[in-house]
């Protein structure tokens, strides 16, 4: 183990943090936290949602002022008045939603906030600063027009923008936080290719995420931060991903994991739903079944047409070829109105997009779509109704300041477990889950995996679509396979693995094809 | 009481946030929510220091009530369309329009009272639908469909009347609909107390008034979560264009006579007075209450003004910088909000 506290000057760290206090207001969000990081290491912080990971970060780049300690770069304590000041000193932060104007070009991108240097008689000579930009993108292994609108590019293209746009001011330092979050694997492997040939030139790379099997694929050293407070700064081959998550919690977390029992549904009478050659402007010829009780999963890579599937299935999309059938009786929804009346819901990928309702309060979010039970002659049981959402939320242990609050006040979890709450308290026949923990902490996903398994038990058919294969293989009993719009074949059983599936969705090859 | 414990449980934790809920109204740094109340009540001792014997005469103090009664009843039903999270520039020639379709069918044809309301209200729904289908089926944006609708009302309202001032032939029954009194209270503040009073508990107590506030805050979410959002668009324009039109025919028949495009003098005030509203007391949104609380700010302010003798160009001065502060006022505590997570 490494002594993070020792006052021997390592010539290698670049960076250190010591001592660093932060409180807001009868808060401590970070309590003494002291570690270093080494020029070309990989450093992966993880932490649950709330253990001081953002907060860190926001100091390093000059978004807080420490209440104590020091953040030392290069041997000296150096304090960001704003992030400009840290991208001076060579800090670079990349964030999981990079700050672009997608409608401008690469280039304009590249040099938002920098000044344009190639110029003609005054005027910003385009053809070189287009030529630099090319020069930028090769950088990070990117070899595409730099004159394309920034919105055309695919999510780690962005990335990998973002990280060129830090990449050009002599960085020392640069920070990662979260930017596999909506990356597909292929992707993310691209991204990480990039990640280590910096690391090799002697940026040290501070990598947040919550994908503890892709911090091990990547990072050379793991600090774990709980409460605020520093748990341990470990070399990753020191450590087990099921150590990490239980650093991470303070507890023992059995359930993230690949499923060594395998249940084989009970296959009487029509299947719960049916879905017969249906298709959309880009879904072709899509059929499947699914049983009572079901969990499948549909991995495919971004792009792939899974997200669109569901909205199909939901009623988003207006469905344009084929048939559907929910125990036997056709289905068609026109609206997730519809959906819903038969006994399917969504829970949906981007929940600040379209998941809760950010001006009303924790509780009526969690009965949104059921208010109408609450009324009594024309009339709300607004008693009734806080009642009932205070139930569920209980049940879920979601923990918020109180029910009465605002939805941004609590975490990326915990805002998911009280969308997840809407659903627990009916029969549903169908539950749709996209992406079902993006974004969310250890914790909560431990939680929302155990409630997906509890919900399968008691009947409900799940359809889940996720990037996260460990996700799929820890919750599955079936993987549809979805590439380029078409289903080509599906995984069942123990043949559920990472490596199958992957190799299927890149090879284009059915593990066992579709048998209807 | 079969279950006492758990049901007083509940009782006491709802209670308990209740209290919570009101009191966390009042910290020292959210004081943003009640400066439209403060500055409601500085008017007055204002007013009322400088003027006392007119100001606060019943008369006066009446008369503002009266003259407001109009305006809010506007104000409330273009609240309903800011809780759905649109526009409504329409609103306010809806009024001329429904103020000019009373006054030409009862002068002019010599309509009866009860067909001549339910012509106005029809020409609200026709007008609210088409508000309607222009945001929702065609997608444009309120704005631009709004501006377009009361550019047309307009030009129908010249149309029917010719671009004539009517004020004789009204019959008696249509001029005591718009001007009968309980002492010094005249009918539109009656007709404004029933229409807030149903606005009010419907947003707050009624599954529809959740469905407007749940679109009008994240349509996409409601849209995922079951609630058929066109449908609650469409209701929240027929309202306000309804409320639109009757509050025309209130205003001509109190009146007793019609000045063709009355109404654009209201557009204004009806914006500065919802958005204000909208920063009063509670949430930040739009509300009835809070809607009242600032259509009688300006009324107010406005006569008050008119008492001290200042010109009368000060008047839009002040509905101009009230609708200027409040919304800065509305931005002010948006960013308490956001900063409260840490």
């Amino acid at each position: 183990m490494i002594d993070a506290g020792s006052r021997h000057q390592d010539r290698d760290n670049v960076l250190e943090f010591r001592g660093v206090v932060k409180t807001f207001g009868s808060a401590t969000a970070l309590d003494r936290v002291t570690f270093p990081v080494r020029r070309g290491e990989i450093h992966a912080l993880v932490g649950e949602n709330g253990a001081g990971k953002s907060t860190l970060i926001r100091i390093l780049a000059g978004d807080y002022t420490p209440d104590g300690g020091c953040v030392v770069v290069d041997g000296e304590a150096v304090q960001f008045r704003d992030p400009g000041e840290a991208i001076s000193a060579g800090i670079g932060c990349v964030h999981q939603i990079p700050m672009f104007i997608s409608g401008l070009s690469v280039t304009e991108n590249l040099l938002l906030g920098a000044p344009y240097t190639h110029r003609r008689g005054g005027l910003i000579d385009w053809v070189s600063e287009h030529q630099a930009a090319r020069h930028d993108l090769a950088a990070v292994g990117l070899d595409l027009n730099p004159r394309t609108t920034l919105g055309s590019l695919r999510p780690h293209e962005r990335q990998l923008v973002a990280v060129a746009r830090v990449l050009r001011r002599g960085l020392r330092v640069l920070v990662l936080d979260e930017v596999t979050a909506s990356l597909s694997e292929p992707e993310v492997e691209i991204l990480h290719r990039v990640i280590r040939s910096l690391a090799k030139r002697g940026v040290a790379i501070l990598y947040v995420s919550h994908r503890l099997e892709e911090i091990f694929r990547l990072a050379d050293t793991i600090t774990v931060l709980r409460d605020g407070k520093r748990v341990t700064t470990e070399p990753a081959a020191d450590l087990t991903q099921k150590d990490v998550a239980r650093l991470i919690v303070g507890q023992e977390m059995k359930n993230l994991f690949k499923r060594q029992e395998v249940v084989e549904p009970k296959l009487d009478g029509p299947p719960r739903l049916r879905v017969r050659s249906v298709g959309d402007e880009r879904l072709r010829d899509i059929s499947f079944d699914v049983a009572a009780g079901e969990v499948v999963g549909v991995a495919g890579l971004g792009g792939a047409g899974r997200t669109r599937l569901l909205h199909l299935l939901y009623g988003v999309r207006a469905l344009q070829a084929g048939q559907m059938f929910i125990s036997g009786e056709p289905y068609r929804p026109r609206d997730p109105s519809e959906a819903l009346a038969r006994g399917i819901a969504l829970v949906t990928e981007d929940r600040h997009h379209d998941g809760f309702v950010p001006t009303l309060p924790v509780w009526q979010n969690i009965t949104l779509p059921h208010v109408r039970r609450f009324r009594r002659r024309g009339i709300l049981r607004l008693r009734d109704e806080y009642d009932a959402a205070l139930g569920l939320a209980r049940r879920l242990g979601v923990r918020m300041p109180s029910i009465a609050a605002e939805m941004s006040q609590l975490s990326g979890g915990n805002q998911q477990k009280a969308i997840f709450a809407r659903w627990i308290s009916d029969r549903l026949d169908i539950l749709l889950l996209d992406e079902p923990t993006h974004g969310v902490d250890v914790r909560s996903k431990s939680e929302i995996y155990d409630l997906i398994r509890e919900l399968a038990a008691a009947g409900t058919s799940i359809i889940v679509v996720s990037s996260e294969l460990e996700e799929i293989e820890a919750l599955c009993d079936r993987v549809l396979l979805l590439r380029n719009a078409e289903l080509i074949g599906e995984v069942r059983g123990v043949d559920i693995s990472k490596q199958t599936i992957l190799h299927a969705l890149l090879a284009g090859t059915n593990p066992r094809k579709v048998a209807l | 009481m079969s279950t006492p414990v758990s049901r007083s449980d509940a009782t006491s934790e709802w209670t308990r946030k209740r209290i919570e809920k009101f009191t966390a109204r009042f910290p020292n740094q959210d004081i943003g929510s009640l400066a439209p109340l403060i500055f409601f009540v500085a008017l007055i001792v204002i007013f009322g220091a400088a003027e006392p014997r007119v100001f606060l005469s019943e008369g006066n103090l009446t008369s503002i009530l009266n003259d407001g009664a109009v305006l809010a009843i506007l104000a409330c039903g273009l609240t309903i369309v800011l809780v759905v999270g649109e526009f409504d520039l329409s609103i306010a020639a809806a009024a001329s329009f429904g103020g000019a379709l009373a006054a030409v069918l009862v002068a002019q044809h010599g309509w009866p009272l009860a067909p001549t309301i339910i012509a106005v209200v029809l020409s609200g729904v026709v007008i609210g639908v088409s508000n309607g289908i222009l945001v929702t089926r065609f997608e444009m944006p309120a704005l631009i469909a709004t501006i377009g609708v009361a550019s047309l009302l307009d030009g129908l309202t010249l149309w029917i009347t010719g671009n004539a001032v009517i004020f004789t032939n009204f019959s008696d029954a249509f001029l005591i609909s718009g001007s009968w009194s309980i002492g010094h209270i005249q009918a539109p503040v009656f007709y404004l107390s029933a229409v807030a009073l149903v606005l009010a508990v419907a947003l707050q107590y009624t599954t529809t008034g959740r469905w407007l506030y749940a679109t009008g805050g994240n349509r996409a979410a409601s849209r995922m979560a079951g609630i058929r959002i066109d449908r609650q668009i469409m209701l929240a324009f027929v309202v306000a264009d309804v409320l639109g039109a009757l509050a025309g025919y209130i205003y001509t028949a109190r009146q007793g006579s019609l000045t063709p495009q009355f109404g654009t003098g209201f557009l204004l005030p009806t914006f500065a007075a919802a958005f204000l509203g909208s920063v009063t007391l509670s949430r930040r949104s739009f509300h009835v209450v809070g809607t009242l609380v600032g259509v009688y700010l300006i009324e107010t302010g406005t006569i008050g003004l008119l008492i001290l003798g200042a010109p009368a160009y000060t008047q839009q001065l002040f509905a101009g910088a009230v609708l200027i502060l409040a919304t800065m006022g509305a931005r002010y505590r948006g960013r308490d909000g956001s900063t409260r997570r840490a």
